[in-house]
This record gives C-alpha cells, structure tokens and sequence, in this order.
C-alpha cells in the first residue's frame, strides 16, 4: 500500500511539475486525495515560490575568467591528440633519457606502450628489412609512419658520433632536417607542429654550445657552417613564402625568428669568440684558475681642485690596480685578457640583460658573472692573479649576468638584447662615454596570473 | 547528452583545454541556479558553483576525477558544497538556524511576501537530513527525472521515490503550519 502511495505521489509530482494543478491531479486519485493533498501543496510551492536571481554577465564574466585562470595554474599542457607526434615525443623522450615522464604518461588519453609495438610490428612486416625502412625513413615527414624511425635513426647518429666538432656539425645537419621538414609540410599545407621548430632550436642550441667550448679556430669553422647553413634555410623560407598557408604563417614567422636571431649569435661569435664562449659555455673549464676573492672597490675621490694629469683607470680590482707596467692584454689558453675597463665605459660588459634568464650568476649582482683572469694572459710581472679575461671589473655598472636580454629559448632577442652590442673585444678602442647601463633585474616570473581557490569574492 | 558528455570527460581527462571548458559553459548555469535555490545569495551560490569547478579541475589534476556521468558528479559536489557552507555557517556563527538567512534580501524587486516565502521554504529544506534535501533539491530545483536522482544519489530508483516521499512529508510539516491560510 504504502509502495503504491509512493508511485502514485511520484506521478502526481511530475503533473504537478508539467503544469497541471493541484485539484486536477487529486481529482484523478480520490482514494489518496486526503493524503495526497498536503504533500502536493508544498511540492507546488517548491515549483514557484522562488526565482533564481542570475549574476550578472560581468559577474559571470569575471567567473569564467577566475575559472581559466584556475585550469592554467593548475592543469599541464595537453599531449598532441595525433598518436603520431607523440609517437615521435616518446622516441625523443625515450632516447634523451632513457627514463620515461610519468606526467607526461598521465596526460595521454590512451597508453603508448602498445601503440609502440604495434609500430614497430607494422613497420616490420611492411618494410620487411630494417635497411630498406631506414631509407624510406630517411624522407619521412612527422606525419608519416616513418617518421619515429628516422628519428631513432638520428639518435643514433648523434650517440655515435665521436669529436666535439662531429657532433656541432651533426646537430647543425639535424637543425637543418627539422627545418627543411617544416618548410615541406607548409608548401604541403599542414601546418608543422611547435614541437619540430623547438627541436631545430634546441640542436641549434646544441651546436653552439660544442662550438664554445672549442679551440678558436674550430670554432670558427663550425660557425661558418652553421651561417652557410641559416643562410640556406633562410632564402629556402623566403622561396616558399608565397605558398604558406594562412594557417602556418605564425610558424613560418617563428621559425624566420629564430633563424635571424641564430644568423646573429653565428656573426657576433666569428667576431669576437669569447662572447660566444661567454654565451654558450655552462662548463667552466677545468685548468681555469681560482676564482679570486672579491674585494669593494677602493673608492677615488677628486675634489675640485685636484687636476689629473695622468689617466686615471677605474677597476682597482684587476690584475694591475694601480700598476701601470702591467700588461693585460693576455693570449692564454682561454682567450686573450680583458683590459681594464675605461672610466667612459660603463656597462661595457657584454651589456645589460633585459628579463634576462640565463641562469648564469644572480644577475642583480654587477660582474658577479665573470671568469678570473687566466694567470697565463699576463700580469706576470705584478703577480696579482686576479686578471680579467672574460669581461669588464665588477665595479662596473654593466649587467653582471654578462647575457643580452634574450628569449626563453636561449636564442638571443634582438629586440632585447641591445646591449649586447656594447660588448668591447680586446682591440676595441675606448668607446665614446655612454650612459650607465641600468643593472638587469632579476626577472619576476610569470606569476601574475594566480587566482585564489573560488571562495572568498564578498561572501 | 551522455555520449557527450562522456566524449568531454575523455578529452578533459587528458587536460584538454577546449573540453573543459565546454563542460564550464554547460553546467556552470545550472549548477548555479541548483544551488542558488538552497542558499539564497548571488554571491553565495557563485563562490559555491566556483568551488564545484574548483574541485572538478582538482580531481582531474590527480587523477581522480569522473570517468563517466559527468553531469551527476557535478551536482553530487554542487550538493556538499552547500552542506559544506550549511555546516560552516553554523559553526562560525553559533546561531540558530533560523538566523542564518540573513543574506535574503539580495533581490530586492521580489515582494517581500515572496521573499519571505523563499526564506522559509529554505529554511524548511535545512531541517530536512541531507538526502531528504538532496532529493528535493535535484527534483524541484535542478528538474531531474527519478534516474538522473538516482545517478546522483548512488541509490535504486525505487530508493529515491521512497525517499522523495519522506522528504515531501517532512517539508510540508515544517511549511504547511505557516501556509495553513493560504491553503486551507
């Protein structure tokens, strides 16, 4: 009995919620009318007695925006929904090294494992034999089946290239590839993933780095290479300019980016190859000498009435402070010294960083960044150690970081890095008086866009 | 709309930015006005229907979040939110519950017999238990069938009719002594 009221009050409900009234729907059910009555009264005043009052569409606004920046803060970029890109990620990932990123696991809807097998299986039985897969692979696009096997081909190639020099070039062939793949997907119409633009950069990054640990004149052979090379690439993407998709223009634009700014690094290191060094170079080399303590400047006071008749150097804390027979212009192992810095020269270093990242010295902290004179450059006559070869004296008001302003993908900005053109080399003749360069500041990170946790907007 | 909903809780699953926030746009709305109904306020029921989504992109940052019925994971959180905020209230407040309702006044262009009205059918819901308000909140306030309630509630539809039942009883008992005028 009481199950039937149950249902029965169940289907009252509903008529009640499409519309029909109280009396109507009792009327249809005399025997449970007396009972029904009440409930049914209070069921209507639920329906009507109260209208939702909506925020309004700034308040909603405002929701849906503190809702996104949420997802930003919290949640990681997705994966490519292609299985072939991340196809192609997993083999880089796998081969870089060797272990795999369990957020990056985490983020794929279904699990690579068995996709790589299957792969490999196909790729078997279609090709057969692994030579004839690595030369149709060889050709392969990103979108292509192929594409993973190349990859692993060129892992390969750079694990067993042997020689500082071999593995600059091969990384400059590989940039080279990655390049050559983009401008082939364009004319193609496909629009090339970010991925492929950020593995040119990160061999070209790779060169570089070889290149600034070698001895000058391999250096400078392989930064030829490398300008052949961007020269190359660069009329490439100007031939196909016309034939780009609306679709891939802001990939066609990066990649010109980052190929002029590459064109740069490649011309500012044939001239002067310590800035490369001082660019590239994460190691500090084994046989450099002690870093020497720092000691404050002494401070020099002229009053009005002083007259000076004898130039007067600004950087106590060099090899020579104070010693005018001293020699600093070295030729040791590590390039030749660094003459003291002129009194007309501040930030003479290789410039003030603009949001500069380089992780290279706390870049608040003015000269703070470089090398200590090599004994060997000179200064053997004083037998103060404490030489400058790799850039002004720490009194100086240039950027201690010693970086131009540069772009997070470690390939410097022009639009930032202008004062890295103030960077004197050795034979440099005292420049002009410029004005101090500011000290960079240490850049903020991009945490402006925190949101709190959704509570807390006036309740 | 399941399918749907399915299809975006896979790709939302996976951090796509799109899906999520299309299933925002989908249930925001609702989720609101399903809690709206139960607290009140504007800006109540928006910081509630903020932490709902707060919490879905939680349980999908770690892994945790629904597989399927994304719509009946949505107002089950919606609904613990308001105990939630019930519960905080009168622990911050130490006030009876018939005090708790001061915020009513926010629309102001109701006439106050429907203010009041509001007020009191509120106040009836929070002497209920919570299933009895959950039932009578998805039903009457969110327009959800039997099974949709049954899909919230983890029960047997038969379950929720019975349970509609008590809880229909047990608000015309708190709402009917004051309503006897307008009734009888």
């Amino acid at each position: 009995m009481k199950t039937n009221f149950t249902i029965v009050l169940d289907n009252c409900l509903d008529r009640v919620r499409r519309g029909e009234t109280v009396t109507a729907v009792l009327d249809e059910y005399p025997a449970y009318a007396e009972a029904l009555a009440p409930l049914l009264t209070s069921a209507q005043f639920l329906y009507e007695c109260d209208p939702v009052v909506m925020p309004t569409s700034a308040e909603l606004a405002a929701d849906q925006q503190q809702f996104e920046d949420q997802m930003a803060q919290l949640l990681p970029l997705p994966v490519s929904n292609s299985p072939l890109m991340r196809l192609n990620d997993w083999m880089v990932t796998l081969l870089s090294w060797l272990k795999l990123n369990p957020i990056n696991m985490k983020r794929e809807q279904r699990k690579m494992g068995t996709l790589l097998l299957k792969a490999t299986l196909i790729l078997t039985i279609l090709f057969g034999s692994v030579g004839g897969t690595a030369v149709m692979a060889a050709e392969s696009l990103p979108d292509s089946p192929l594409y993973p096997a190349k990859m692993i081909m060129e892992e390969a190639r750079l694990g067993l290239a042997s020689g500082t020099t071999a593995r600059a070039v091969l990384h400059l062939d590989l940039a080279s590839e990655r390049l050559r793949e983009m401008e082939r997907l364009m004319v193609n119409g496909t629009t090339p993933d970010g991925a492929l633009l950020e593995r040119a950069e990160k061999h070209i990054e790779a060169a570089f780095g070889l290149a600034a640990e070698m001895p000058a004149q391999q250096m400078a052979g392989v930064l030829v290479q490398a300008q052949t090379m961007f020269q190359t690439r660069t009329r490439a993407f100007t031939e196909i300019e016309t034939a780009v998709p609306a679709s891939s223009e802001q990939m066609f634009n990066q990649a010109q980016t980052m190929l002029k700014n590459a064109g740069d690094v490649v011309a500012a290191g044939l001239q002067d190859p310590q800035l490369l060094r001082h660019r590239h170079t994460t190691n500090r080399p084994e046989d450099a000498p002690e870093q020497p303590d720092m000691q404050p400047p002494a401070v020099i006071i002229i009053t009005p009435t002083q007259t000076i008749t004898t130039p007067v150097r600004i950087g106590p804390i060099g090899p020579c402070a104070g010693n005018e027979e001293c020699d600093l212009q070295g030729d040791g192992p590590y390039g030749p010294g660094h003459q003291g810095p002129q009194p007309e020269q501040p930030g003479a270093g290789v410039g003030p960083g603009e949001a500069n990242e380089d992780p290279i010295g706390p870049p608040d902290i003015p000269g703070s960044d470089h090398e200590p004179g090599n004994p060997d450059s000179g200064c053997d006559d004083c037998g103060n150690d404490t030489g400058n070869q790799y850039g002004p004296l720490p009194e100086e008001s240039g950027n201690g970081s010693g970086q131009p302003g540069g772009s997070e993908s470690g390939i410097p900005d022009g639009s930032q890095s202008q004062g890295g053109t103030q960077h004197q080399t050795p034979d440099d003749k005292p420049a002009p008086a410029q004005p101090p360069a500011e000290p960079s500041q240490p850049d903020s990170g991009d945490n402006g866009s925190s949101s709190n946790s959704g509570s807390g907007k006036g309740s | 709309v399941n399918d749907h909903d399915d299809e975006l809780l896979v790709k939302a699953s996976a951090f796509d930015r799109t899906a999520i926030a299309t299933i925002y746009e989908t249930y925001q709305p609702p989720i609101y006005r399903y809690i709206y109904r139960q607290v009140g306020s504007v800006e109540v029921a928006r910081d509630l229907a903020s932490e709902v989504f707060d919490r879905f992109l939680q349980a999908l940052k770690k892994g945790t979040g629904p597989t399927k019925q994304l719509k009946a994971w949505l107002y089950r959180v919606g609904h613990n939110t308001v105990v939630d905020y019930y519960r905080r209230q009168q622990h911050r407040n130490h006030l009876p519950i018939d005090d708790m309702f001061i915020y009513a006044d926010d629309n102001p262009a109701q006439s106050a017999e429907l203010n009041i009205d509001a007020d009191q059918v509120r106040l009836a819901l929070t002497q209920l238990t919570s299933e009895q308000r959950q039932v009578i909140s998805l039903k009457f306030f969110a327009g959800f069938t039997n099974q949709e309630v049954a899909d919230v509630m983890e029960k047997p539809v038969g379950a929720v009719k019975a349970l509609q039942h008590r809880a229909i009883a047990a608000l015309q008992r708190q709402l009917i002594p004051t309503k006897e005028r307008d009734y009888s």
